[in-house]
């Protein structure tokens, strides 16, 4: 196998060898340090609008919360809306683990199973040139949350609502804890045309994902 | 996969005339066209994106060994492992051992074009392994026993009642007994089959649509979330990728991605982007224990090397598939093997050989649809036609081809001959043709004449009334 | 102004009235027009059937016949395309004629597109009292970037009523020897536009290229209709007066 990596790299380097001049190994680190953007599209509404105005355009749905009490009251309200038993997943996260949830709500911080029907969970951040949430995984998050159950809840503190994706990087390398297991960048709903080119949601991941905007 | 690329005649014939395919192709056809020419007329920066793109992909191409090595140390720094396979045989073999050291049984599949390159699933199976599509429409050929007919819509080619049919052949036999009628019942029909499979698979295998050098991640772009189901659940992620993947930065993969989606749907973003970096953490409460990373080369550090090197541009977006009038009217099958379309045309000679697959770049009117819609500008006709260069050097195409243009251009270099060959020859003509102005039929020209009139010529050749008018004109002066 | 018309094989061959109302306008442009007798084909079927050499060697011959004018004007784009676009590229190793392929393709022009963006000629004084759909051909629009200009040279023509038709931006299947190589294949796609045609609603086709013109028009006398076919010069030099290509 090694001798495959080694013939690999030869016949690229050969190949090169054609073209002018390739860079040199500072050249590339240098580059990759830069982190330089490409072109960034531009729009005429604030980063909130747009946000707002993409995720509903993604078939997300969304509310805005300030406390504790109105996160609870928003997902019990959530799923007795859709008829969903008194079972709920939730993110461990220093915010959701501190929440008081009312006795007839079994609500566990776990991996999801098959079984689990709705979540709640946290997100890092908000893209508003898409309406996209991101997820990191983790401890606090695990990603099986994101794609196993049938309905999705999410926290997305509003002041971590940022313009663009390379905004994101940006606030993940200024974190310093390096790349995690899974990044989602997650639009709407899954979704599938594969069906005679006819949208439908929930092909394999949640049918439904609703926003808590927290201010 | 086998290719029956060197069948392109029979296949097209067939093809024309399957009128369940017409109709599917025409549905599609339309949706992929306009939902695109939407979202790039929306997106004012689109020309200059795809300008940075070219720029991002031709530097990382020029250093394509620094980036694979840099890819390399991340993911092994992440916790992961890096495979490289020159042939596709290398590859399954990789992939195969790496399934056995886990004693795996059941592997769920998202959907990758590379695997279907290398012949995954066959090598899979005849391990004694069982692989389970999961992207819908993967997972509708995979029960159809065909192989993908797009690469972003592998069941593009199938009506609703087709889905209905096979889902009911091979889901009552697991007590769904109900025929289906309409798209959203067949969605949901799969989803709850597939949900078993996700977390009853040992390994989950993915392709990836981008690698990325400095952090040794792999990004999946998925509608369905049936990716990140693959890649999360099982005990062991295995990413099958092609070398000229990668990309420097997490910044050059945005711009990128910002084409790709556009380009393929008609999306600004598909509904699940997401970057995998190695396996899980130490505190995680999920995700796979192993991640191994195969590169796969076939061919393609050749291509580096010759006249087919911008080739290595693609993104995978499908564009040229969803504009190519030859795409358009006869469907993927038709090509033969794994790439349809301009792309599978310039692929298909370079991986399954020329001679295989010399029909394809033979079958283009150069429209240059193509070009005009690749994200990333890539000169397809121009590529399709060095195919053609070799296709003649090589004497691929018939004699008879090739004497008949021999002629032709022997005559071309010789204008007074060629004057002399064409007066005679539009003048016998015109007589055949007397007062008609076109002929039904005319021997010679049946190719011509099975499907069109054939217009008579006018009269005398233009050039043969200029000399006489100039030969007149000197009398007079 | 002394201006060279490369007539193309297909207008010396099929269609000569197009090369006489090609010059007709052009006079009218105040264009002194010269025929070199030296030309033959431009190389296309040499050059797209693999045949390099073939392709060069005409290349050559036509730059020799043609170098030497202010300006070099084709009734055709893919003619026009083949000087322009790919003559520099097939020239590229041969240091005698790098240049001078670079430099004709500076100097040649399709015709619409001649009349329009460097004469900029008003026609005067011809009717053509038809209702008239144009199709663009491949080489026009995506080789050199023609659309508006024969239809700005359309609008001056009195009586013209302009029917446009679905699936401008779609090939017509000619594609040169391809239409005989894959004659099927062509003619699903000529279908595609006759379609387009009969649904315009026009009784006159017209375009700048032969190639398209005699492949349409095969297939609409095939199907027994009644669209009638010229080239757009004719139309703009008020020459169209007979059944067109392929008769009725």
């Amino acid at each position: 196998m090694n001798d495959a990596r080694q013939n690999i790299l030869e016949r690229i380097r050969k190949a090169n060898q054609l073209m002018p001049q390739a860079d040199s190994f500072e050249a590339v680190r240098a580059r990759i340090a830069r982190h330089a953007r490409g072109p960034q599209p531009q729009w005429q509404q604030d980063t909130m609008t747009r946000f707002l105005q993409k995720v509903e355009l993604s078939a997300a749905s969304y509310e805005r919360v300030k406390t504790h009490k109105e996160i609870t009251d928003a997902v019990i309200r959530y799923m007795e809306s859709h008829s969903l038993n008194g079972k709920l997943v939730c993110a461990g996260t220093e915010l959701l683990s501190r929440i008081q949830w009312p006795e007839k709500l079994s609500v566990e911080a776990r991996a999801a199973t098959t079984d689990d029907k709705v979540v709640l969970t946290e997100a890092f951040a908000g893209i508003a040139e898409t309406g996209s949430i991101v997820m990191c995984s983790g401890k606090e998050s695990p990603v099986s949350l994101n794609f196993l159950p049938d309905f999705f809840i999410s926290v997305i503190h509003l002041n971590t609502v940022v313009d663009r994706m390379e905004d994101v990087w940006e606030k993940l390398r200024e974190q310093g804890a390096g790349m995690p297991r899974a990044i989602n960048v997650i639009t709407g709903p899954s979704r599938t045309a594969d069906v005679e080119q006819i949208i439908q949601m929930g092909a394999h991941g949640p049918r439904q994902v609703h926003l808590l905007l927290l201010e | 996969m086998e290719s029956t690329a060197h069948n392109f005649l029979r296949n097209t014939h067939k093809a024309l005339n399957d009128r369940g395919l017409q109709s599917a192709l025409k549905n599609a056809r339309r949706g992929f066209v306009d939902k695109r020419r939407n979202a790039v007329d929306a997106l004012p920066e689109f020309e200059a994106l795809r300008q940075t793109a070219i720029d991002i992909k031709s530097h990382s191409l020029l250093n394509l060994d620094q980036y694979l090595i840099q890819f390399e140390q991340q993911v092994q720094a992440s916790g992961g492992q890096v495979h490289w396979a020159e042939t596709p045989t290398q590859a399954t073999q990789i992939v195969t051992d790496l399934c056995r050291s886990v004693n795996a049984e059941k592997i769920t599949k998202g959907k990758t074009m590379v695997g279907e390159e290398i012949g995954l699933n066959d090598a899979l199976i005849e391990s004694g392994m069982q692989p389970v599509e999961t992207d819908l429409g993967e997972y509708i050929i995979q029960l159809a026993e065909e192989p993908p007919s797009h690469i972003i819509a592998p069941a593009v080619h199938k009506s609703r009642q087709q889905i209905a049919d096979l889902f009911h052949e091979h889901h009552a036999p697991l007590g769904f007994k109900q025929p289906l009628e309409d798209p959203q019942a067949i969605v949901n029909e799969a989803r709850t089959i597939l949900r078993n499979e996700y977390v009853t698979a040992d390994v989950g295998i993915t392709g990836a649509n981008l690698l990325i050098a400095e952090t040794g991640s792999t990004v999946l772009v998925t509608n369905e979330g049936n990716g990140d189901l693959t890649a999360s659940l099982p005990r062991m992620h295995i990413v099958v990728a092609s070398i000229e993947k990668v990309v420097p930065t997490m910044e050059d993969a945005a711009v990128i991605l910002r084409l790709l989606a556009r380009s393929a749907t008609g999306q600004e973003i598909t509904a699940y982007t997401t970057f995998f970096t190695g396996p899980r953490r130490e505190a995680d409460l999920d995700g796979p224990e192993q991640f191994h990373v195969v590169l796969v080369d076939n061919h393609r550090s050749e291509m580096l090397g010759n006249q087919y090197r911008d080739m290595l541009r693609c993104i995978h977006c499908g564009a040229c598939l969803n504009h190519c009038p030859i795409y358009s009217a006869i469907g993927g099958h038709a090509y033969g093997w794994v790439y349809p379309g301009p792309m599978g045309a310039v692929l298909t000679p370079l991986m399954a050989g020329l001679k295989e697959g010399s029909h394809l770049p033979q079958a283009s009117t150069f429209c240059g649809r193509c070009e005009e819609v690749c994200p990333l500008s890539i000169p397809l006709p121009g590529l399709l036609r060095e195919h053609r260069f070799q296709i003649h050097a090589q004497k691929i195409s018939t004699s008879q081809s090739r004497w008949a243009l021999a002629l032709w251009a022997f005559v071309a270099r010789h204008p007074n001959l060629y004057r002399w060959l064409t007066r005679i020859g539009i003048g016998l003509l015109s007589r055949i043709a007397g007062k008609h102005k076109k002929f039904r039929r005319l021997p010679f020209a049946s190719a011509w004449t099975n499907q069109r009139d054939f217009p008579a010529p006018q009269g005398p050749t233009f050039m043969s009334s200029i000399r006489s008018a100039n030969a007149k004109s000197d009398k007079d002066s | 102004m002394k201006v060279a018309l490369f007539v193309t094989c297909l207008v010396d061959l099929f269609r000569p009235s197009v090369g006489h109302a090609t010059i007709k306008l052009l006079k009218q442009a105040n264009c002194d027009v010269v025929v070199p007798s030296g030309q033959t084909c431009c190389g296309q079927p040499a050059y797209n059937n693999g045949d390099r050499v073939n392709a060069q060697r005409i290349a050559r011959q036509v730059i020799d016949a043609f170098d030497i004018y202010d300006y070099v004007v084709a009734p055709s784009g893919s003619c026009t395309g083949m000087i322009k676009r790919h003559y520099p590229g097939l020239l590229t190793d041969d240091p005698q004629y790098t240049a001078r392929a670079a430099q004709l393709a500076e100097r040649c022009y399709e015709l619409t597109s001649f009349l329009v963006d460097i004469i900029g000629l008003t026609i005067e004084d011809v009717s053509f009292n038809k209702s008239v759909t144009y199709h663009d051909s491949c080489s026009c629009q995506r080789e050199l970037n023609i659309k508006t200009q024969p239809r700005q040279l359309l609008k001056s023509i009195g009586g013209l009523r302009l029917n446009e038709m679905q699936g401008t931006e779609e090939c017509c299947g000619f594609g040169g020897t391809f239409c005989v190589k894959y004659d099927e294949l062509s003619a699903t796609m000529v279908d595609n536009k006759v379609d387009n045609i009969q649904q315009s609603g026009a009784d006159i086709l017209l375009a700048a290229d032969m190639g398209c013109l005699m492949n349409i028009a095969g297939r609409l006398k095939r199907r027994d209709l009644p669209v009638k076919v010229y080239h757009i010069a004719e139309v703009l030099a008020g020459m169209a007066k007979d059944d067109g290509i392929g008769g009725v």
